[in-house]
């Protein structure tokens, strides 16, 4: 949902000189965002890697663990996955983002495999993960 | 300070197989099978948030029929997970929910209540197939 909120100058006619100093401006409010973007990293103990499939496998035991076939049942897809690093891009509703989070810190192990989801970054914007930087790397 | 509330589900099972043959079930594998269907749709968060005030008050294993006590916020829980049974130790069976009460009275009304009904309907059955067999013979 967008509100915007366009704010006049009241003293318009009082003289030009303000009319230059103050441009008209407006305010934008952004709320209720319908999905949520994470990035998720995997961690072993013992290092192994997943594949996509296999990852998306270990989110949705996490949710059953926690949550039955409710949580199992979440909309979560998986936008971008990074195989080296087993960092994961998933899109989530934002009604269910506290489940998510529960759901994965309680989770801790798979196939017999002690392991943890590291949470690195949330937000309702994607362009906010695309483009950040205290990701920046200069080489 | 409010009086903590609750919530009586009056449910009835109902078995796929012939009445004939008895199936032998007691309070407590009814009671084992409710925790497990709660445990398998909602996960650890569902038993942990339901057990608090979640108690089997009666069970008759002739009549089939029992009653639940959950706390007010829950038993929304209770009753999906009541109806997402479909199996108690291997013979597939449903669960019914016949009333759901306020208090632990009104629901034993409405336990009684069904009973009586259940028992004229079996007696006419019974009296309908006596005049059938003396026309017959």
């Amino acid at each position: 949902m967008i509100n915007t909120n366009k704010r006049k100058n009241v003293d318009d006619k009082i003289n030009v000189k303000t009319k230059i100093a103050l441009p008209k401006y407006s305010t934008i409010t952004v709320s209720d965002n319908e999905f949520q973007y994470v990035k998720v990293n995997l961690e072993f103990e013992k290092p192994r890697k997943l594949s996509e499939g296999f990852y998306k496998k270990a989110i949705t035991t996490a949710l059953y663990e926690a949550f039955g076939n409710i949580g199992a049942g979440l909309f979560i897809d998986i936008l971008e996955f990074d195989f080296e690093k087993q960092n994961c891009l998933l899109r989530i509703p934002n009604d269910n983002i506290s489940m998510f989070g529960s759901a994965l810190t309680l989770f801790h192990s798979f196939e017999n495999n002690p392991c943890r989801f590291n949470i690195i970054y949330t937000s309702p914007f994607l362009i906010s993960l695309a483009h950040n930087s205290r990701f920046w790397n200069p080489s | 300070m409010v009086r903590f509330k609750n919530r009586y589900i009056l449910f009835e099972i109902i078995y796929d197989e012939d009445e004939n043959n008895k199936i032998n079930i007691n309070y407590n594998i009814v009671l084992n099978a409710i925790k497990t269907s709660i445990e398998q749709n909602f996960g650890a968060y569902g038993i942990g948030i339901t057990q608090s005030s979640f108690t089997m008050k009666y069970f008759s294993p002739v009549t089939k029929i029992g009653i639940l006590r959950s706390s007010r916020k829950q038993f929304n829980m209770i009753w999906a997970s009541l109806t997402f049974i479909n199996n108690i130790q291997n013979n597939r069976c449903l669960v019914r929910v016949l009333h759901v009460g306020g208090t632990i009275k009104s629901t034993q009304k409405a336990a009684i209540k069904y009973d009586q009904e259940q028992l004229l309907l079996i007696y006419s059955q019974l009296s309908k197939r006596k005049s059938m067999n003396h026309f017959i013979f």
